[in-house]
């Protein structure tokens, strides 16, 4: 156990072993996976890999049937997105999950909003924020919609700067998006790798599940490859090229 | 065109293309926006001019009296609508609270006990519509089936009789006037629609439920519960279904299972009509507020001027589908139309 926690402790989040069924089919099969702290990884693989699975086991949404989960060196469990949270992970969706008829500091804040008291009866302190979600959307460099604006107004890459800012802004330690360049511009995708490194330099390590095998070259420190439920292969990128890696997707390990 | 619209937006900040825009096109936006408050407006002066009895305290008043019960439900209503979710239960849960004033009041209990029964059924009610439509069972379904299952019941328990009601406080929250001047029923709405839009657009619950109803799956994955969400809003309609069966009670001096019919059409169109999304995650009290009276004015205006009430109801829905129709359709690309020739102006 010592052992295991001293090997852990580089590592920001360590899974071992994990399995997950659904019915009859295995969707994940004994997989070892970890993420260090500050570390941008690429995530490819075909379709029904289980890419996602593994992702949302991570992010809160799945509970693995086998397996544990260490995030720096402490074994935990976690039930919920909002439980894996509390310690530092987040996830961004494809579709983002913003409510598009709310304004951009409430998306934000959604689900932590800080309130104040008024003769014993709680209410939003709009105003706090609208100014922190500001800061937050400066702090990474996106550029900032005006936060009263519902985000339905907003562009795609905009709706996307909201998303990140969300997942990003609040003791943040992993954060794993899901096909971000999916539905945007050149411009958009540009932006997003500038927001991408700033992360990066914050010390918060993101995951990148992309088909785009060039945002993944261009990006990440590591790819890592799914077939079949299990880990194919894993590479540094810079000791690495797009031909090899294409290969470990199609054919797996040798 | 949207193209080429995209691409200014791309490279004009928000803030400065909302700043570009000029007065005239933002007093245009804006009276697209509250296109019912300016309806709202119009027919008032019109009608002004039109009788000379319109603009009197007495008929003013006696409208808000009227509409009352209507506003105080479509404030739940609003809140129901906002969550995605829908009640046609509440016309049958205003016969059902009328059957059991009268029946209670009649068998000798105090008016305080009514009052306590009322809330229990109120609790009741909310509890199996949110349980059902929790469940899976669409809350349309689930509010229709409710909806000849209390008229049902309120006819059961009364044999389908009506009971004349003697209670005073009953009648003064019926007819009764503070001050000698202003009625009771339109006060208490008048609170409760206050009330209401602080806490929409102020409390934490209050963007939970347009959260849920813009993006369930989203608010979910923030970490709000769907369910309480849910159910805090079919509970708190029908206890205010409750409330409008005491103040309908009151107005009519009788406990009856009859009270309610189509109530629950007059709800949902004045919320409607005052811009309240069908589909949920956006909702407005004062667009309810002024819905539920712009319908009552409507009534009374063309009833002043001497029209057929079988036309009359002709026209409050050819109101309602042109209005929605506005609403949905013109204002959104009115908006769009005049963004975008402001950003290639300005930019």
């Amino acid at each position: 156990m010592s052992d295991a926690q001293n090997k852990a402790n580089n590592k920001l989040i360590e899974l071992k072993n994990i399995s997950k069924y659904f019915g009859a089919i295995r969707a994940l099969h004994q997989v070892n996976f970890s993420v260090d702290a500050g570390e941008v990884i690429g995530l490819v693989g075909d379709n029904a890999a289980g890419k996602s699975t593994l992702m949302k086991i991570i992010s809160g949404a799945y509970q693995p049937d086998e397996g544990e989960i260490y995030v720096e060196g402490k074994e935990v469990v976690w039930n919920s997105p909002k439980h894996a949270n509390k310690y530092g992970i987040s996830m961004i969706y494809q579709d983002f999950s913003l409510i598009p008829d709310l304004d951009v500091a409430t998306n934000i804040f959604l689900g932590r909003e800080p309130m104040f008291n008024f003769f014993g009866l709680k209410f939003l302190n709009k105003k706090k924020m609208k100014e922190e979600s500001l800061d937050i959307l400066q702090d990474l460099g996106l550029r900032v919609p005006p936060p009263t604006s519902p985000v339905k107004e907003l562009s795609g890459g905009q709706q996307q700067a909201v998303a990140i800012a969300r997942a990003t802004g609040f003791d943040c330690k992993l954060v794993i998006m899901d096909e971000p360049t999916a539905n945007l511009s050149p411009e958009a995708i540009d932006k997003l790798r500038a927001t991408i490194m700033k992360l990066k330099r914050k010390h918060i390590a993101v995951i990148i599940i992309s088909h785009r095998l060039e945002d993944i070259f261009e990006t990440a420190d590591r790819v890592v490859v799914m077939k079949h439920g299990e880990i194919a292969g894993e590479r540094q990128v810079e000791e690495t090229g797009e031909d090899e890696i294409l290969e470990l997707i199609i054919k797996g390990a040798k | 065109m949207s193209e080429t619209g995209e691409k200014v937006m791309e490279k004009t900040s928000f803030s400065e293309a909302e700043q570009i825009l000029s007065t005239k096109n933002k007093l245009i936006i804006l009276s697209a926006k509250y296109g019912i408050v300016v309806a709202f407006i119009l027919l008032f002066i019109s009608m002004s001019f039109l009788s000379n009895f319109f603009l009197t305290r007495h008929n003013i008043f006696n409208v808000m009296t009227q509409t009352a019960p209507i506003l105080i439900v479509g404030l739940g209503m609003t809140f129901i609508l906002g969550c995605g979710e829908i009640d046609l239960s509440v016309g049958s849960a205003i016969a059902l609270s009328s059957a059991v004033i009268g029946t209670m009041l009649a068998a000798g209990y105090s008016f305080w006990v009514v009052c306590l029964a009322l809330i229990v059924l109120g609790l009741l009610i909310g509890s199996i519509n949110a349980f059902f439509t929790i469940k899976g069972v669409p809350s349309f379904i689930v509010t229709l089936g409710m909806l000849t299952l209390l008229r049902g019941a309120a006819f059961v328990y009364t044999d389908g009789y009506s009971v004349r009601i003697q209670n005073e406080i009953v009648r003064f929250i019926g007819r009764g006037r503070i001050f000698g001047i202003i009625p009771f029923p339109a006060l208490v709405s008048i609170i409760l629609a206050v009330i209401a839009f602080v806490f929409i657009s102020f409390t934490r619950t209050g963007i939970y439920v347009l959260a849920v109803g813009g993006n369930e799956d989203g608010a979910r994955k923030q970490g709000i519960s769907t369910h309480k969400t849910k159910a805090f809003v079919f509970i708190l309609t029908s206890i205010l279904a409750m409330l409008a069966g005491l103040i309908v009670t009151g107005r009519l001096g009788t406990g009856t299972p009859n009270a309610g019919q189509m109530f629950e059409l007059d709800v949902i169109t004045a919320v409607v009509l005052g811009g309240t999304s069908l589909f949920g995650g956006y909702a407005t009290i004062l667009g309810t507020a002024v819905g539920a009276l712009f319908v009552g004015f409507v009534r009374n205006g063309l009833n002043l001027m001497g029209v057929s009430p079988f036309w009359v109801e002709v026209f409050i829905g050819a109101i309602l589908i042109f209005a929605v129709y506005f609403n949905t359709k013109v204002s959104v690309r009115l908006k769009e139309m005049i963004r975008l020739a402001e950003m290639k102006g300005g930019a």
